[in-house]
């Protein structure tokens, strides 16, 4: 009963955006619902966002530390690079090696380039505010950086996400960014508590829809 | 706008279906996908998505093979070029009449 009504909201909404919308434009939003189902991009983002969380602050304190702290410094480093760098492409490993019965196999066309342009041009808009504020010599710059990260982040979730789950995060990592930027902490303590509070949401909201979603059962193909 | 409207009886019949409106939108943005994915994706029942495809491939839109990968069983689902320009030709019509 609750699948039936499912389908018939999806035709619905798919009918009448058609009118509004291209095709593609409709596509890539159901494309990117089935993308975010199972969490996997959640719980990778939010353990990408963890192991960085700390690793400026733990720069800072580096000199004097034990050997086994310089080694986990090293190893953070290291782990951070190499899971922001094959992020997609574990993602979709993990997915075709485990979960293709689940979630069924699908090939993309080469660049989805309108998320590209959208993603590009709010990173520029970010520089570009970070350069005039250097040449406005605005003061307490750093509190004004980690504000505006806070909302770029809660932005860039907002616009991948476009669901209630998302926009939570969104809300929690802006507010988050919002309210250190207040605080008299340090700035490597602010980004540790900021990625740390950003991926640990993130990686929570991920892993409940994971569990949700292997709980499914199982229905066979054609 | 009576010719706009007119041309409404025109439209395809055979994408026309939201289901399969629903499939030939979600193949538009992929290079090719799955039966259980598509199925995941539009929420359509097994039997329903089936029927809809055997449409869909009858009226030259949707090319179907049939293929493994490792023991798990494909049924690759790919857009025409056919199938592409009847969507675009029935947006067209929908909006201007509409």
């Amino acid at each position: 009963m609750h699948c039936a009504f499912d389908c018939e909201d999806n035709m619905n909404q798919s009918s009448s955006r058609l009118l509004e919308e291209t095709p593609e434009v409709i596509a890539s939003r159901l494309f990117q619902r089935a993308h975010l189902r199972d969490g996997l991009p959640e719980i990778f983002v939010g353990t990408f966002f963890l192991l960085v969380a700390p690793l400026d602050w733990m720069g800072q304190n580096i000199n004097g530390a034990p050997m086994a702290a310089k080694a986990a410094y090293a190893a953070n480093i290291l782990l951070s690079m190499i899971l922001g760098m094959s992020l997609p492409w574990l993602i979709k490993w993990v997915r075709r090696r485990f979960l293709v019965e689940r979630e069924g196999y699908v090939r993309l066309k080469s660049a989805k380039r309108q998320v590209t342009y959208i993603l590009l041009v709010a990173a520029a808009i970010f520089a570009l505010s970070l350069v005039a504020a250097l040449w406005l010599k605005l003061p307490n710059l750093d509190r004004w950086i980690l504000a505006a990260l806070g909302l770029y982040v809660g932005a860039v979730w907002a616009f991948i996400g476009q669901t209630l789950r998302f926009r939570i995060v969104a809300a929690i990592s802006a507010a988050t960014g919002i309210l250190l930027a207040f605080t008299a902490l340090s700035m490597q303590l602010c980004l540790a508590i900021f990625f740390g509070m950003s991926g640990l949401i993130t990686l929570l909201s991920g892993l409940v829809v994971f569990i949700r979603f292997m709980r499914l059962p199982i229905e066979a193909g054609e | 706008m009576s010719a706009k409207i007119q041309r409404l009886a025109e439209i395809d019949r055979v994408i026309h279906e939201p289901g399969r409106l629903m499939i030939v939108a979600l193949l538009a943005a992929v290079e090719e996908a799955d039966f259980q994915y598509l199925r995941q994706t539009t929420g359509l029942t097994q039997g329903n998505l089936s029927a809809h495809l055997s449409k869909l491939d009858e009226a030259g839109y949707v090319a179907i093979e049939k293929t493994f990968r490792g023991k798990y069983p494909l049924t690759l689902c790919r857009l025409t070029e056919r199938g592409k320009q009847v969507l675009d030709t029935y947006r067209k019509v929908i909006k201007a009449a509409l």
